[in-house]
């Protein structure tokens, strides 16, 4: 977030730092992956920072 | 339109206000996997709260912490899935798919075809992701809302 804001201008930042999100498939499988998920604009342009937080396959 | 596209969805899940979000795996038409996310009013107004905030920003308070409540509402709204349909394809299960990625995927490979019309980059490039050019959120169809 803070090299983001740095370099691009973006932010404030909107920060979840941990959410198990229902319903979720991964390659089609069910997942209950945790994600610290951050969000901010920079004009118009929507930035989503996505940091998985547990040991599972990433996407 | 939908016949053989062959664009994998990867993941989805449910989010802040019940909408859908899912990653299409792109890779080879787009420099990246696509997300879509259904655009409900809540949703468009969250964006435009957060986007506002951007443009009154001064550079203090960086970051607001949010609760779990997004993911409380997500619990809320429970997805109904429906019956696969042709055209987008599951890695693994095929039982939740719905119109929506069949629009998206249809949506996405007009756009791959079309690029300029959408202000895409060429799908062949390999330009990193952040280069403006690229940085393009549009609403190609009804209620979803796609960011490359």
């Amino acid at each position: 977030m803070r090299e983001l804001s740095r370099t691009l201008g973006a932010g404030p930042w909107f920060l979840l730092e941990r959410g198990v999100f229902p319903n979720q498939l991964d390659q089609g499988q069910p997942s209950t992956k945790a994600l610290a998920i951050a969000m901010g604009y920079d004009g118009d342009i929507q930035i989503e920072i996505i940091k998985q937080l547990d040991g599972s396959a990433s996407v | 339109m939908t016949q053989g596209l062959g664009l994998i969805l990867a993941c989805e899940a449910a989010v802040a206000n019940g909408a859908r979000v899912g990653y299409f795996d792109t890779r080879g038409r787009f420099p990246a996997m696509t997300n879509v996310i259904e655009f409900p009013p809540a949703t468009k107004a969250m964006f435009g709260r957060f986007r506002d905030s951007s443009r009154a920003w001064d550079g203090t308070n960086p970051v607001s912490l949010r609760t779990q409540e997004l993911v409380r509402a997500a619990h809320s709204h429970p997805v109904q899935g429906v019956t696969e349909q042709p055209g987008v394809r599951h890695a693994g299960l095929c039982d939740v798919e719905a119109p929506l990625w069949i629009a998206a995927a249809s949506s996405l490979a007009a756009a791959s075809q079309q690029p300029h019309t959408v202000g895409l980059p060429a799908a062949q490039g390999h330009t990193p992701f952040l280069n403006p050019s690229h940085r393009s959120g549009f609403q190609s169809f009804n209620n979803t809302y796609i960011v490359v």
